[in-house]
């Protein structure tokens, strides 16, 4: 009797870790190669293309398999940051930057220099920058995004207003709308970055394109008169009403800005291009006959251009620990350059990252869209991309707080720069 | 033989807390003492920790001097008393509801746990939505008294806490009010008897018969408070991510954007590792406490 209870005991301790061994045991021989494909583009515009692109890249490599996993942004960001070796995707997306630096200087991401020479020019210049550090290239731009003034053409048009070229326009504009009753900005401002953008333009306005540039490599300093004048702007703007009260608790995931924008309570919206996707499945009629864009105005005796763009990329590399690195690569390369997949975007409203990306007769805010990319002055990879981890937060926070009110621009401007002392 | 038996009867003991404490150990234990490892080092997260440079307690320095984590530590003993205050009382409040026989009651009952029930991101939504200062509901309802009502619950620095609180307490109560219940049901109906013999009116039941007889409860549930308070995170990380500029920042909330936004993995760890003793410390001293008050 005792000897059985001894042996049941046991096999209870041998069950219980016999589960625990498990999940281990399961990897099965592998035929071909088997891709892991991360990526973050939940909307369906940008996700059926991918997968179909993916679909068309096995049928034309044989013994090859991808398997593909699609994770919000936020969620995702945590889950690469704590899968490692083996669990790590072998082609994974990212947005460059300094986002990807974290993972290049870790050693977890492939040099795909030479690999890239195969279809590097046929892809937009810019966004593939943002891959490249030391000369080595780690990624390829898949999908454009850049940051676009939207507005309401109908808006406009019942008070004869023309879309403003110069802030001096602007206030013009702004202040009629006022005067009916309309905000002249949409903006939901919980998450920090969507507000941020009016300060990052406003600083590239008026101290020239590479002013975040100069900060970063030091030669100007965050407490710059050119940080403490767009901070002085933006929080006039808010003192005169340009804005939504109370932007900061209206949240951009759950439509915040949008409806206000929708229902014409607002006239225009900042925001990036991945909005044209959202406005076209959430309000298709009002991407049809009232949206329109238009480039962030310049700012009188400023030294940047209305056509200087603050935009970014979605891009994918190849994992340093993928066993196929050639034939990862080569996934990476089909989808920066594939037509099929450029022309599925399209249609969706995203941008693709080719420069033969078709551009869409019938759809005229994308080809405005992506008529801006084509014809910037100048490119700023967005700043919570740019800036060290550390300091981005503090670039959001601050200007979450010029936004509230309960931070001067002098203050915002002295705490980014100690923030930015402290990471020396 | 006496003698034997006993030593069969405590390896057959061993044998089964055996499971459990290994499983106990190697994911609870041990992931304390490796964070604490971890924090003394200037590790990013990135790689093999190993490769970092250890810089003893530097981090822990940097922390103590931290406006932010500093704040973020406020608003959690901030948390513990709102949450022991209101949701201790309205748990007990509901709980006597529905414990007392008048009709209705089991519709009650049915109802009042819901918002336990209700995912924490959809709760979360939920109230980001009636909050919205624009289209949301409170803001809404106000604009019935005054017409320019345009309060920014989540966007105002000091409003934030003590919205973001209320949903906390809003979703908890409901605990205590099963826990509370759970007690009462266990107090004899012969007691009340007695008393109503007596002529105590219903005030007195309360107060010498329901509240005395449930101290135990109270007192497990207070600790459940207290402990679920240091440690909360998911509501605030939903509804504000600690924002606007700090202001609702947790420890947690902090941990997590030090860890997984900053790529600070041992600063955070370090922040993980003082919440660990912070929780330690207040629950040894109130367990002191009420330990003190049974002597008396």
């Amino acid at each position: 009797m005792k000897k059985t209870m001894m042996i049941a005991l046991l096999l209870m301790v041998a069950v219980t870790f016999g589960l625990y061994a498990g999940g281990a045991a399961e990897t099965a021989a592998k035929p071909t190669t088997t891709l892991e494909l991360w990526h973050i583009q939940v909307n369906e515009t940008a996700k059926r293309p991918i997968e179909n692109a993916v679909r068309r890249f096995e049928a034309a490599n044989p013994g090859v398999k991808v398997n593909i996993s699609v994770i919000e942004a936020n969620p995702y960001k945590t889950k690469l940051k704590t899968v490692t070796g083996n669990d790590f995707p072998d082609v994974f997306h990212s947005w460059g930057g300094s986002w990807l630096e974290s993972f290049v200087d870790a050693g977890m991401v492939a040099d795909i220099t030479e690999a890239s020479k195969a279809w590097k020019d046929q892809v937009s210049e810019s966004a593939f920058a943002l891959n490249v550090y030391d000369g080595k290239v780690y990624g390829s731009p898949y999908m454009n995004s850049s940051t676009i003034m939207y507005y309401n053409k109908d808006l406009f048009k019942k008070y004869n207003l023309t879309p403003p070229k110069t802030y001096s326009e602007l206030v013009q504009v702004a202040e009629t709308f006022k005067k009916n009753g309309i905000i002249p900005f949409a903006l939901a401002n919980q998450a920090k970055w969507p507000g941020a953008q009016h300060f990052v333009l406003l600083s590239m306005r008026l101290g020239g394109p590479d002013i975040f540039k100069r900060a970063i490599d030091g030669e100007v300093k965050f407490t710059d008169e050119v940080f403490v004048k767009a901070g002085e702007m933006l929080q006039d703007m808010v003192k005169k009403g340009y804005f939504p009260e109370g932007v900061n608790g209206i949240d951009y995931n759950t439509g915040g800005s949008r409806v206000m924008f929708y229902a014409e309570q607002a006239a225009m919206i900042v925001q990036t291009s991945n909005m044209l996707s959202i406005v076209k499945t959430e309000n298709p009629a009002f991407y049809q006959n009232k949206l329109g864009v238009m480039l962030y105005p310049s700012i009188e005796g400023g030294k940047g251009k209305a056509t200087d763009l603050l935009a970014g990329e979605n891009a994918f590399s190849v994992s340093a620990y993928a066993e196929n690195k050639d034939i990862a690569a080569k996934l990476v390369g089909f989808l920066s350059t594939d037509l099929q997949l450029m022309e599925e975007y399209a249609k969706g409203g995203a941008i693709g990252a080719s420069k033969f990306a078709p551009v869409p007769a019938d759809d005229p805010l994308l080809r405005d869209a992506m008529a801006q990319i084509a014809n910037a002055t100048f490119i700023q990879n967005f700043i919570d991309q740019t800036l060290a981890p550390e300091l981005a937060n503090m670039h959001k926070d601050t200007v979450q707080a010029l936004f509230g009110g309960t931070m001067t621009a002098v203050q915002a401007a002295q705490t980014m720069q100690k923030t930015a002392d402290g990471l020396k | 033989m006496e003698k034997k038996r006993s030593a069969s009867v405590h390896l057959t003991a061993l044998l089964f807390i055996l499971p459990a404490f290994l499983v106990y150990t190697l994911y609870t234990a041990s992931s304390i003492f490796r964070t604490f490892q971890f924090s003394l080092h200037d590790w990013s997260g990135f790689g093999p920790v190993a490769n970092s440079a250890n810089i003893g307690f530097a981090n822990y320095v940097k922390l103590f001097a931290d406006e932010r984590f500093l704040h973020a530590i406020k608003n959690n003993f901030l948390l513990v008393v709102v949450s022991i205050v209101f949701q201790l009382s309205t748990g007990m409040i509901l709980a006597l509801i529905i414990n007392s026989k008048n009709r209705g009651t089991k519709f009650f009952r049915t109802i009042y746990p819901m918002p336990l029930l209700l995912s924490t991101v959809a709760t979360g939504i939920l109230w980001l939505l009636m909050f919205n200062p624009y289209t949301g509901l409170f803001n809404g309802l106000l604009r019935i008294i005054s017409p320019d009502v345009r309060l920014s619950w989540l966007g105002s620095e000091q409003v934030v806490l003590f919205a973001v609180m209320f949903v906390i307490c809003w979703q908890y109560s409901p605990q205590y009010m099963i826990l509370l219940r759970a007690g009462m049901t266990n107090i004899s109906a012969e007691v009340y008897e007695a008393a109503v013999i007596d002529g105590a009116n219903k005030w007195q039941q309360f107060w010498k018969i329901t509240f005395p007889l449930l101290s135990g409860t109270l007192k497990t549930s207070a600790v459940l408070s207290i402990v679920g308070s240091l440690k909360y995170f998911d509501l605030i990380w939903i509804m504000t991510g600690g924002g606007p500029n700090g202001y609702s920042e947790l420890m947690a909330t902090y941990m997590y954007r030090k860890a997984f936004t900053e790529d600070q993995m041992g600063y955070a760890s370090s922040v993980a590792s003082s919440m660990i003793v912070i929780s330690l410390v207040v629950i040894i001293i109130v367990q002191f406490m009420l330990k003190q008050k049974d002597n008396q």
